[in-house]
């Protein structure tokens, strides 16, 4: 979704793409079970949580493999 | 005096009500056209506004509230409903187009208030839905696409569903629910 001077580009799902069946790949789900150490309980959690670490864990990936060509990978142009 | 006439807007006949028409733009407002349609299997006769979508008409004059609007552009397939035994959006046409049509809708798929057709109770078995807001729409367009290609591939199911949206993503287990309802084994 992009936005353009404050007001949200796509106008209608024919602009806004989302995946269609023919898109989307076939799945094959499996379970972990290896309890986590962050909690007495030794819970994950779930929902939602792989969508929203997904983008920047893929983003620190390439700034780490940029940096290591020394790439500016920011907008300061301060990459370590 | 109702013969059959022929199907489209053509056919469809126009006359003024001339107590609700606006005399600043006396040939779109008030001016209604009867339109004689079959949906799912009963007899419908109705004066309606030429510019009415023949999914409002659905919903709002014979209250078949089953086939949902997702985008109003055709884009996702929500809509989707049977005209003479064909997957049509609903949203891509008006009323009047559909006039002297046989139309099916979700609510009139199953055989009996206690009978699922097969294609819904291959849904519900196979989970073929996640928020649902979808379903009627692919489950109208996987029939007509069995009716089609009866035992199609997978690859099959997905091309002849890319007209269907889910937002949710949940194309796994509604693939899954088409090909059993194909009668083929599933994964």
């Amino acid at each position: 979704m992009t936005a353009t001077e404050e007001r949200i580009a796509e106008l209608a799902m024919a602009e806004y793409l989302v995946p269609s069946p023919a898109e989307a790949i076939n799945l094959k789900t499996d379970h972990t079970v290896t309890p986590s150490p962050s909690n007495p309980l030794a819970v994950k959690g779930i929902g939602e949580a792989g969508t929203i670490a997904s983008t920047p864990a893929v983003v620190n990936a390439i700034v780490d493999a940029l940096c290591q060509i020394d790439q500016n990978t920011t907008q300061e142009g301060s990459a370590q | 005096m109702m013969g059959r006439r022929p199907h489209g807007w053509l056919g469809a006949r126009r006359h003024d009500k001339a107590d609700d028409s606006n005399p600043e733009d006396p040939d779109t407002e008030g001016e209604h056209v009867e339109i004689s349609v079959t949906v799912n299997g009963t007899a419908h006769q109705s004066d309606i506004e030429p510019r009415m979508l023949l999914v409002h008409y659905l919903r709002e004059t014979l209250g078949l509230t089953g086939t949902n609007i997702g985008c109003d552009t055709s884009s996702c397939g929500a809509c989707t409903i049977h005209i003479g035994g064909e997957s049509v959006k609903s949203c891509t046409m008006l009323a009047v187009q559909a006039d002297g049509a046989d139309i099916l809708t979700i609510e009139g798929l199953a055989p009996s208030a206690d009978d699922l057709h097969p294609m819904q109770e291959a849904f519900r078995q196979n989970h073929g839905l996640q928020c649902g807001y979808c379903t009627p729409g692919m489950v109208m367009a996987a029939v007509s696409l069995l009716e089609e290609i009866p035992k199609p591939t997978e690859r099959e199911v997905r091309e002849g569903l890319e007209g269907n949206l889910c937002r949710c993503t949940g194309y796994h287990n509604i693939v899954k629910a088409v090909l059993a309802a194909s009668g083929q084994s599933v994964s």
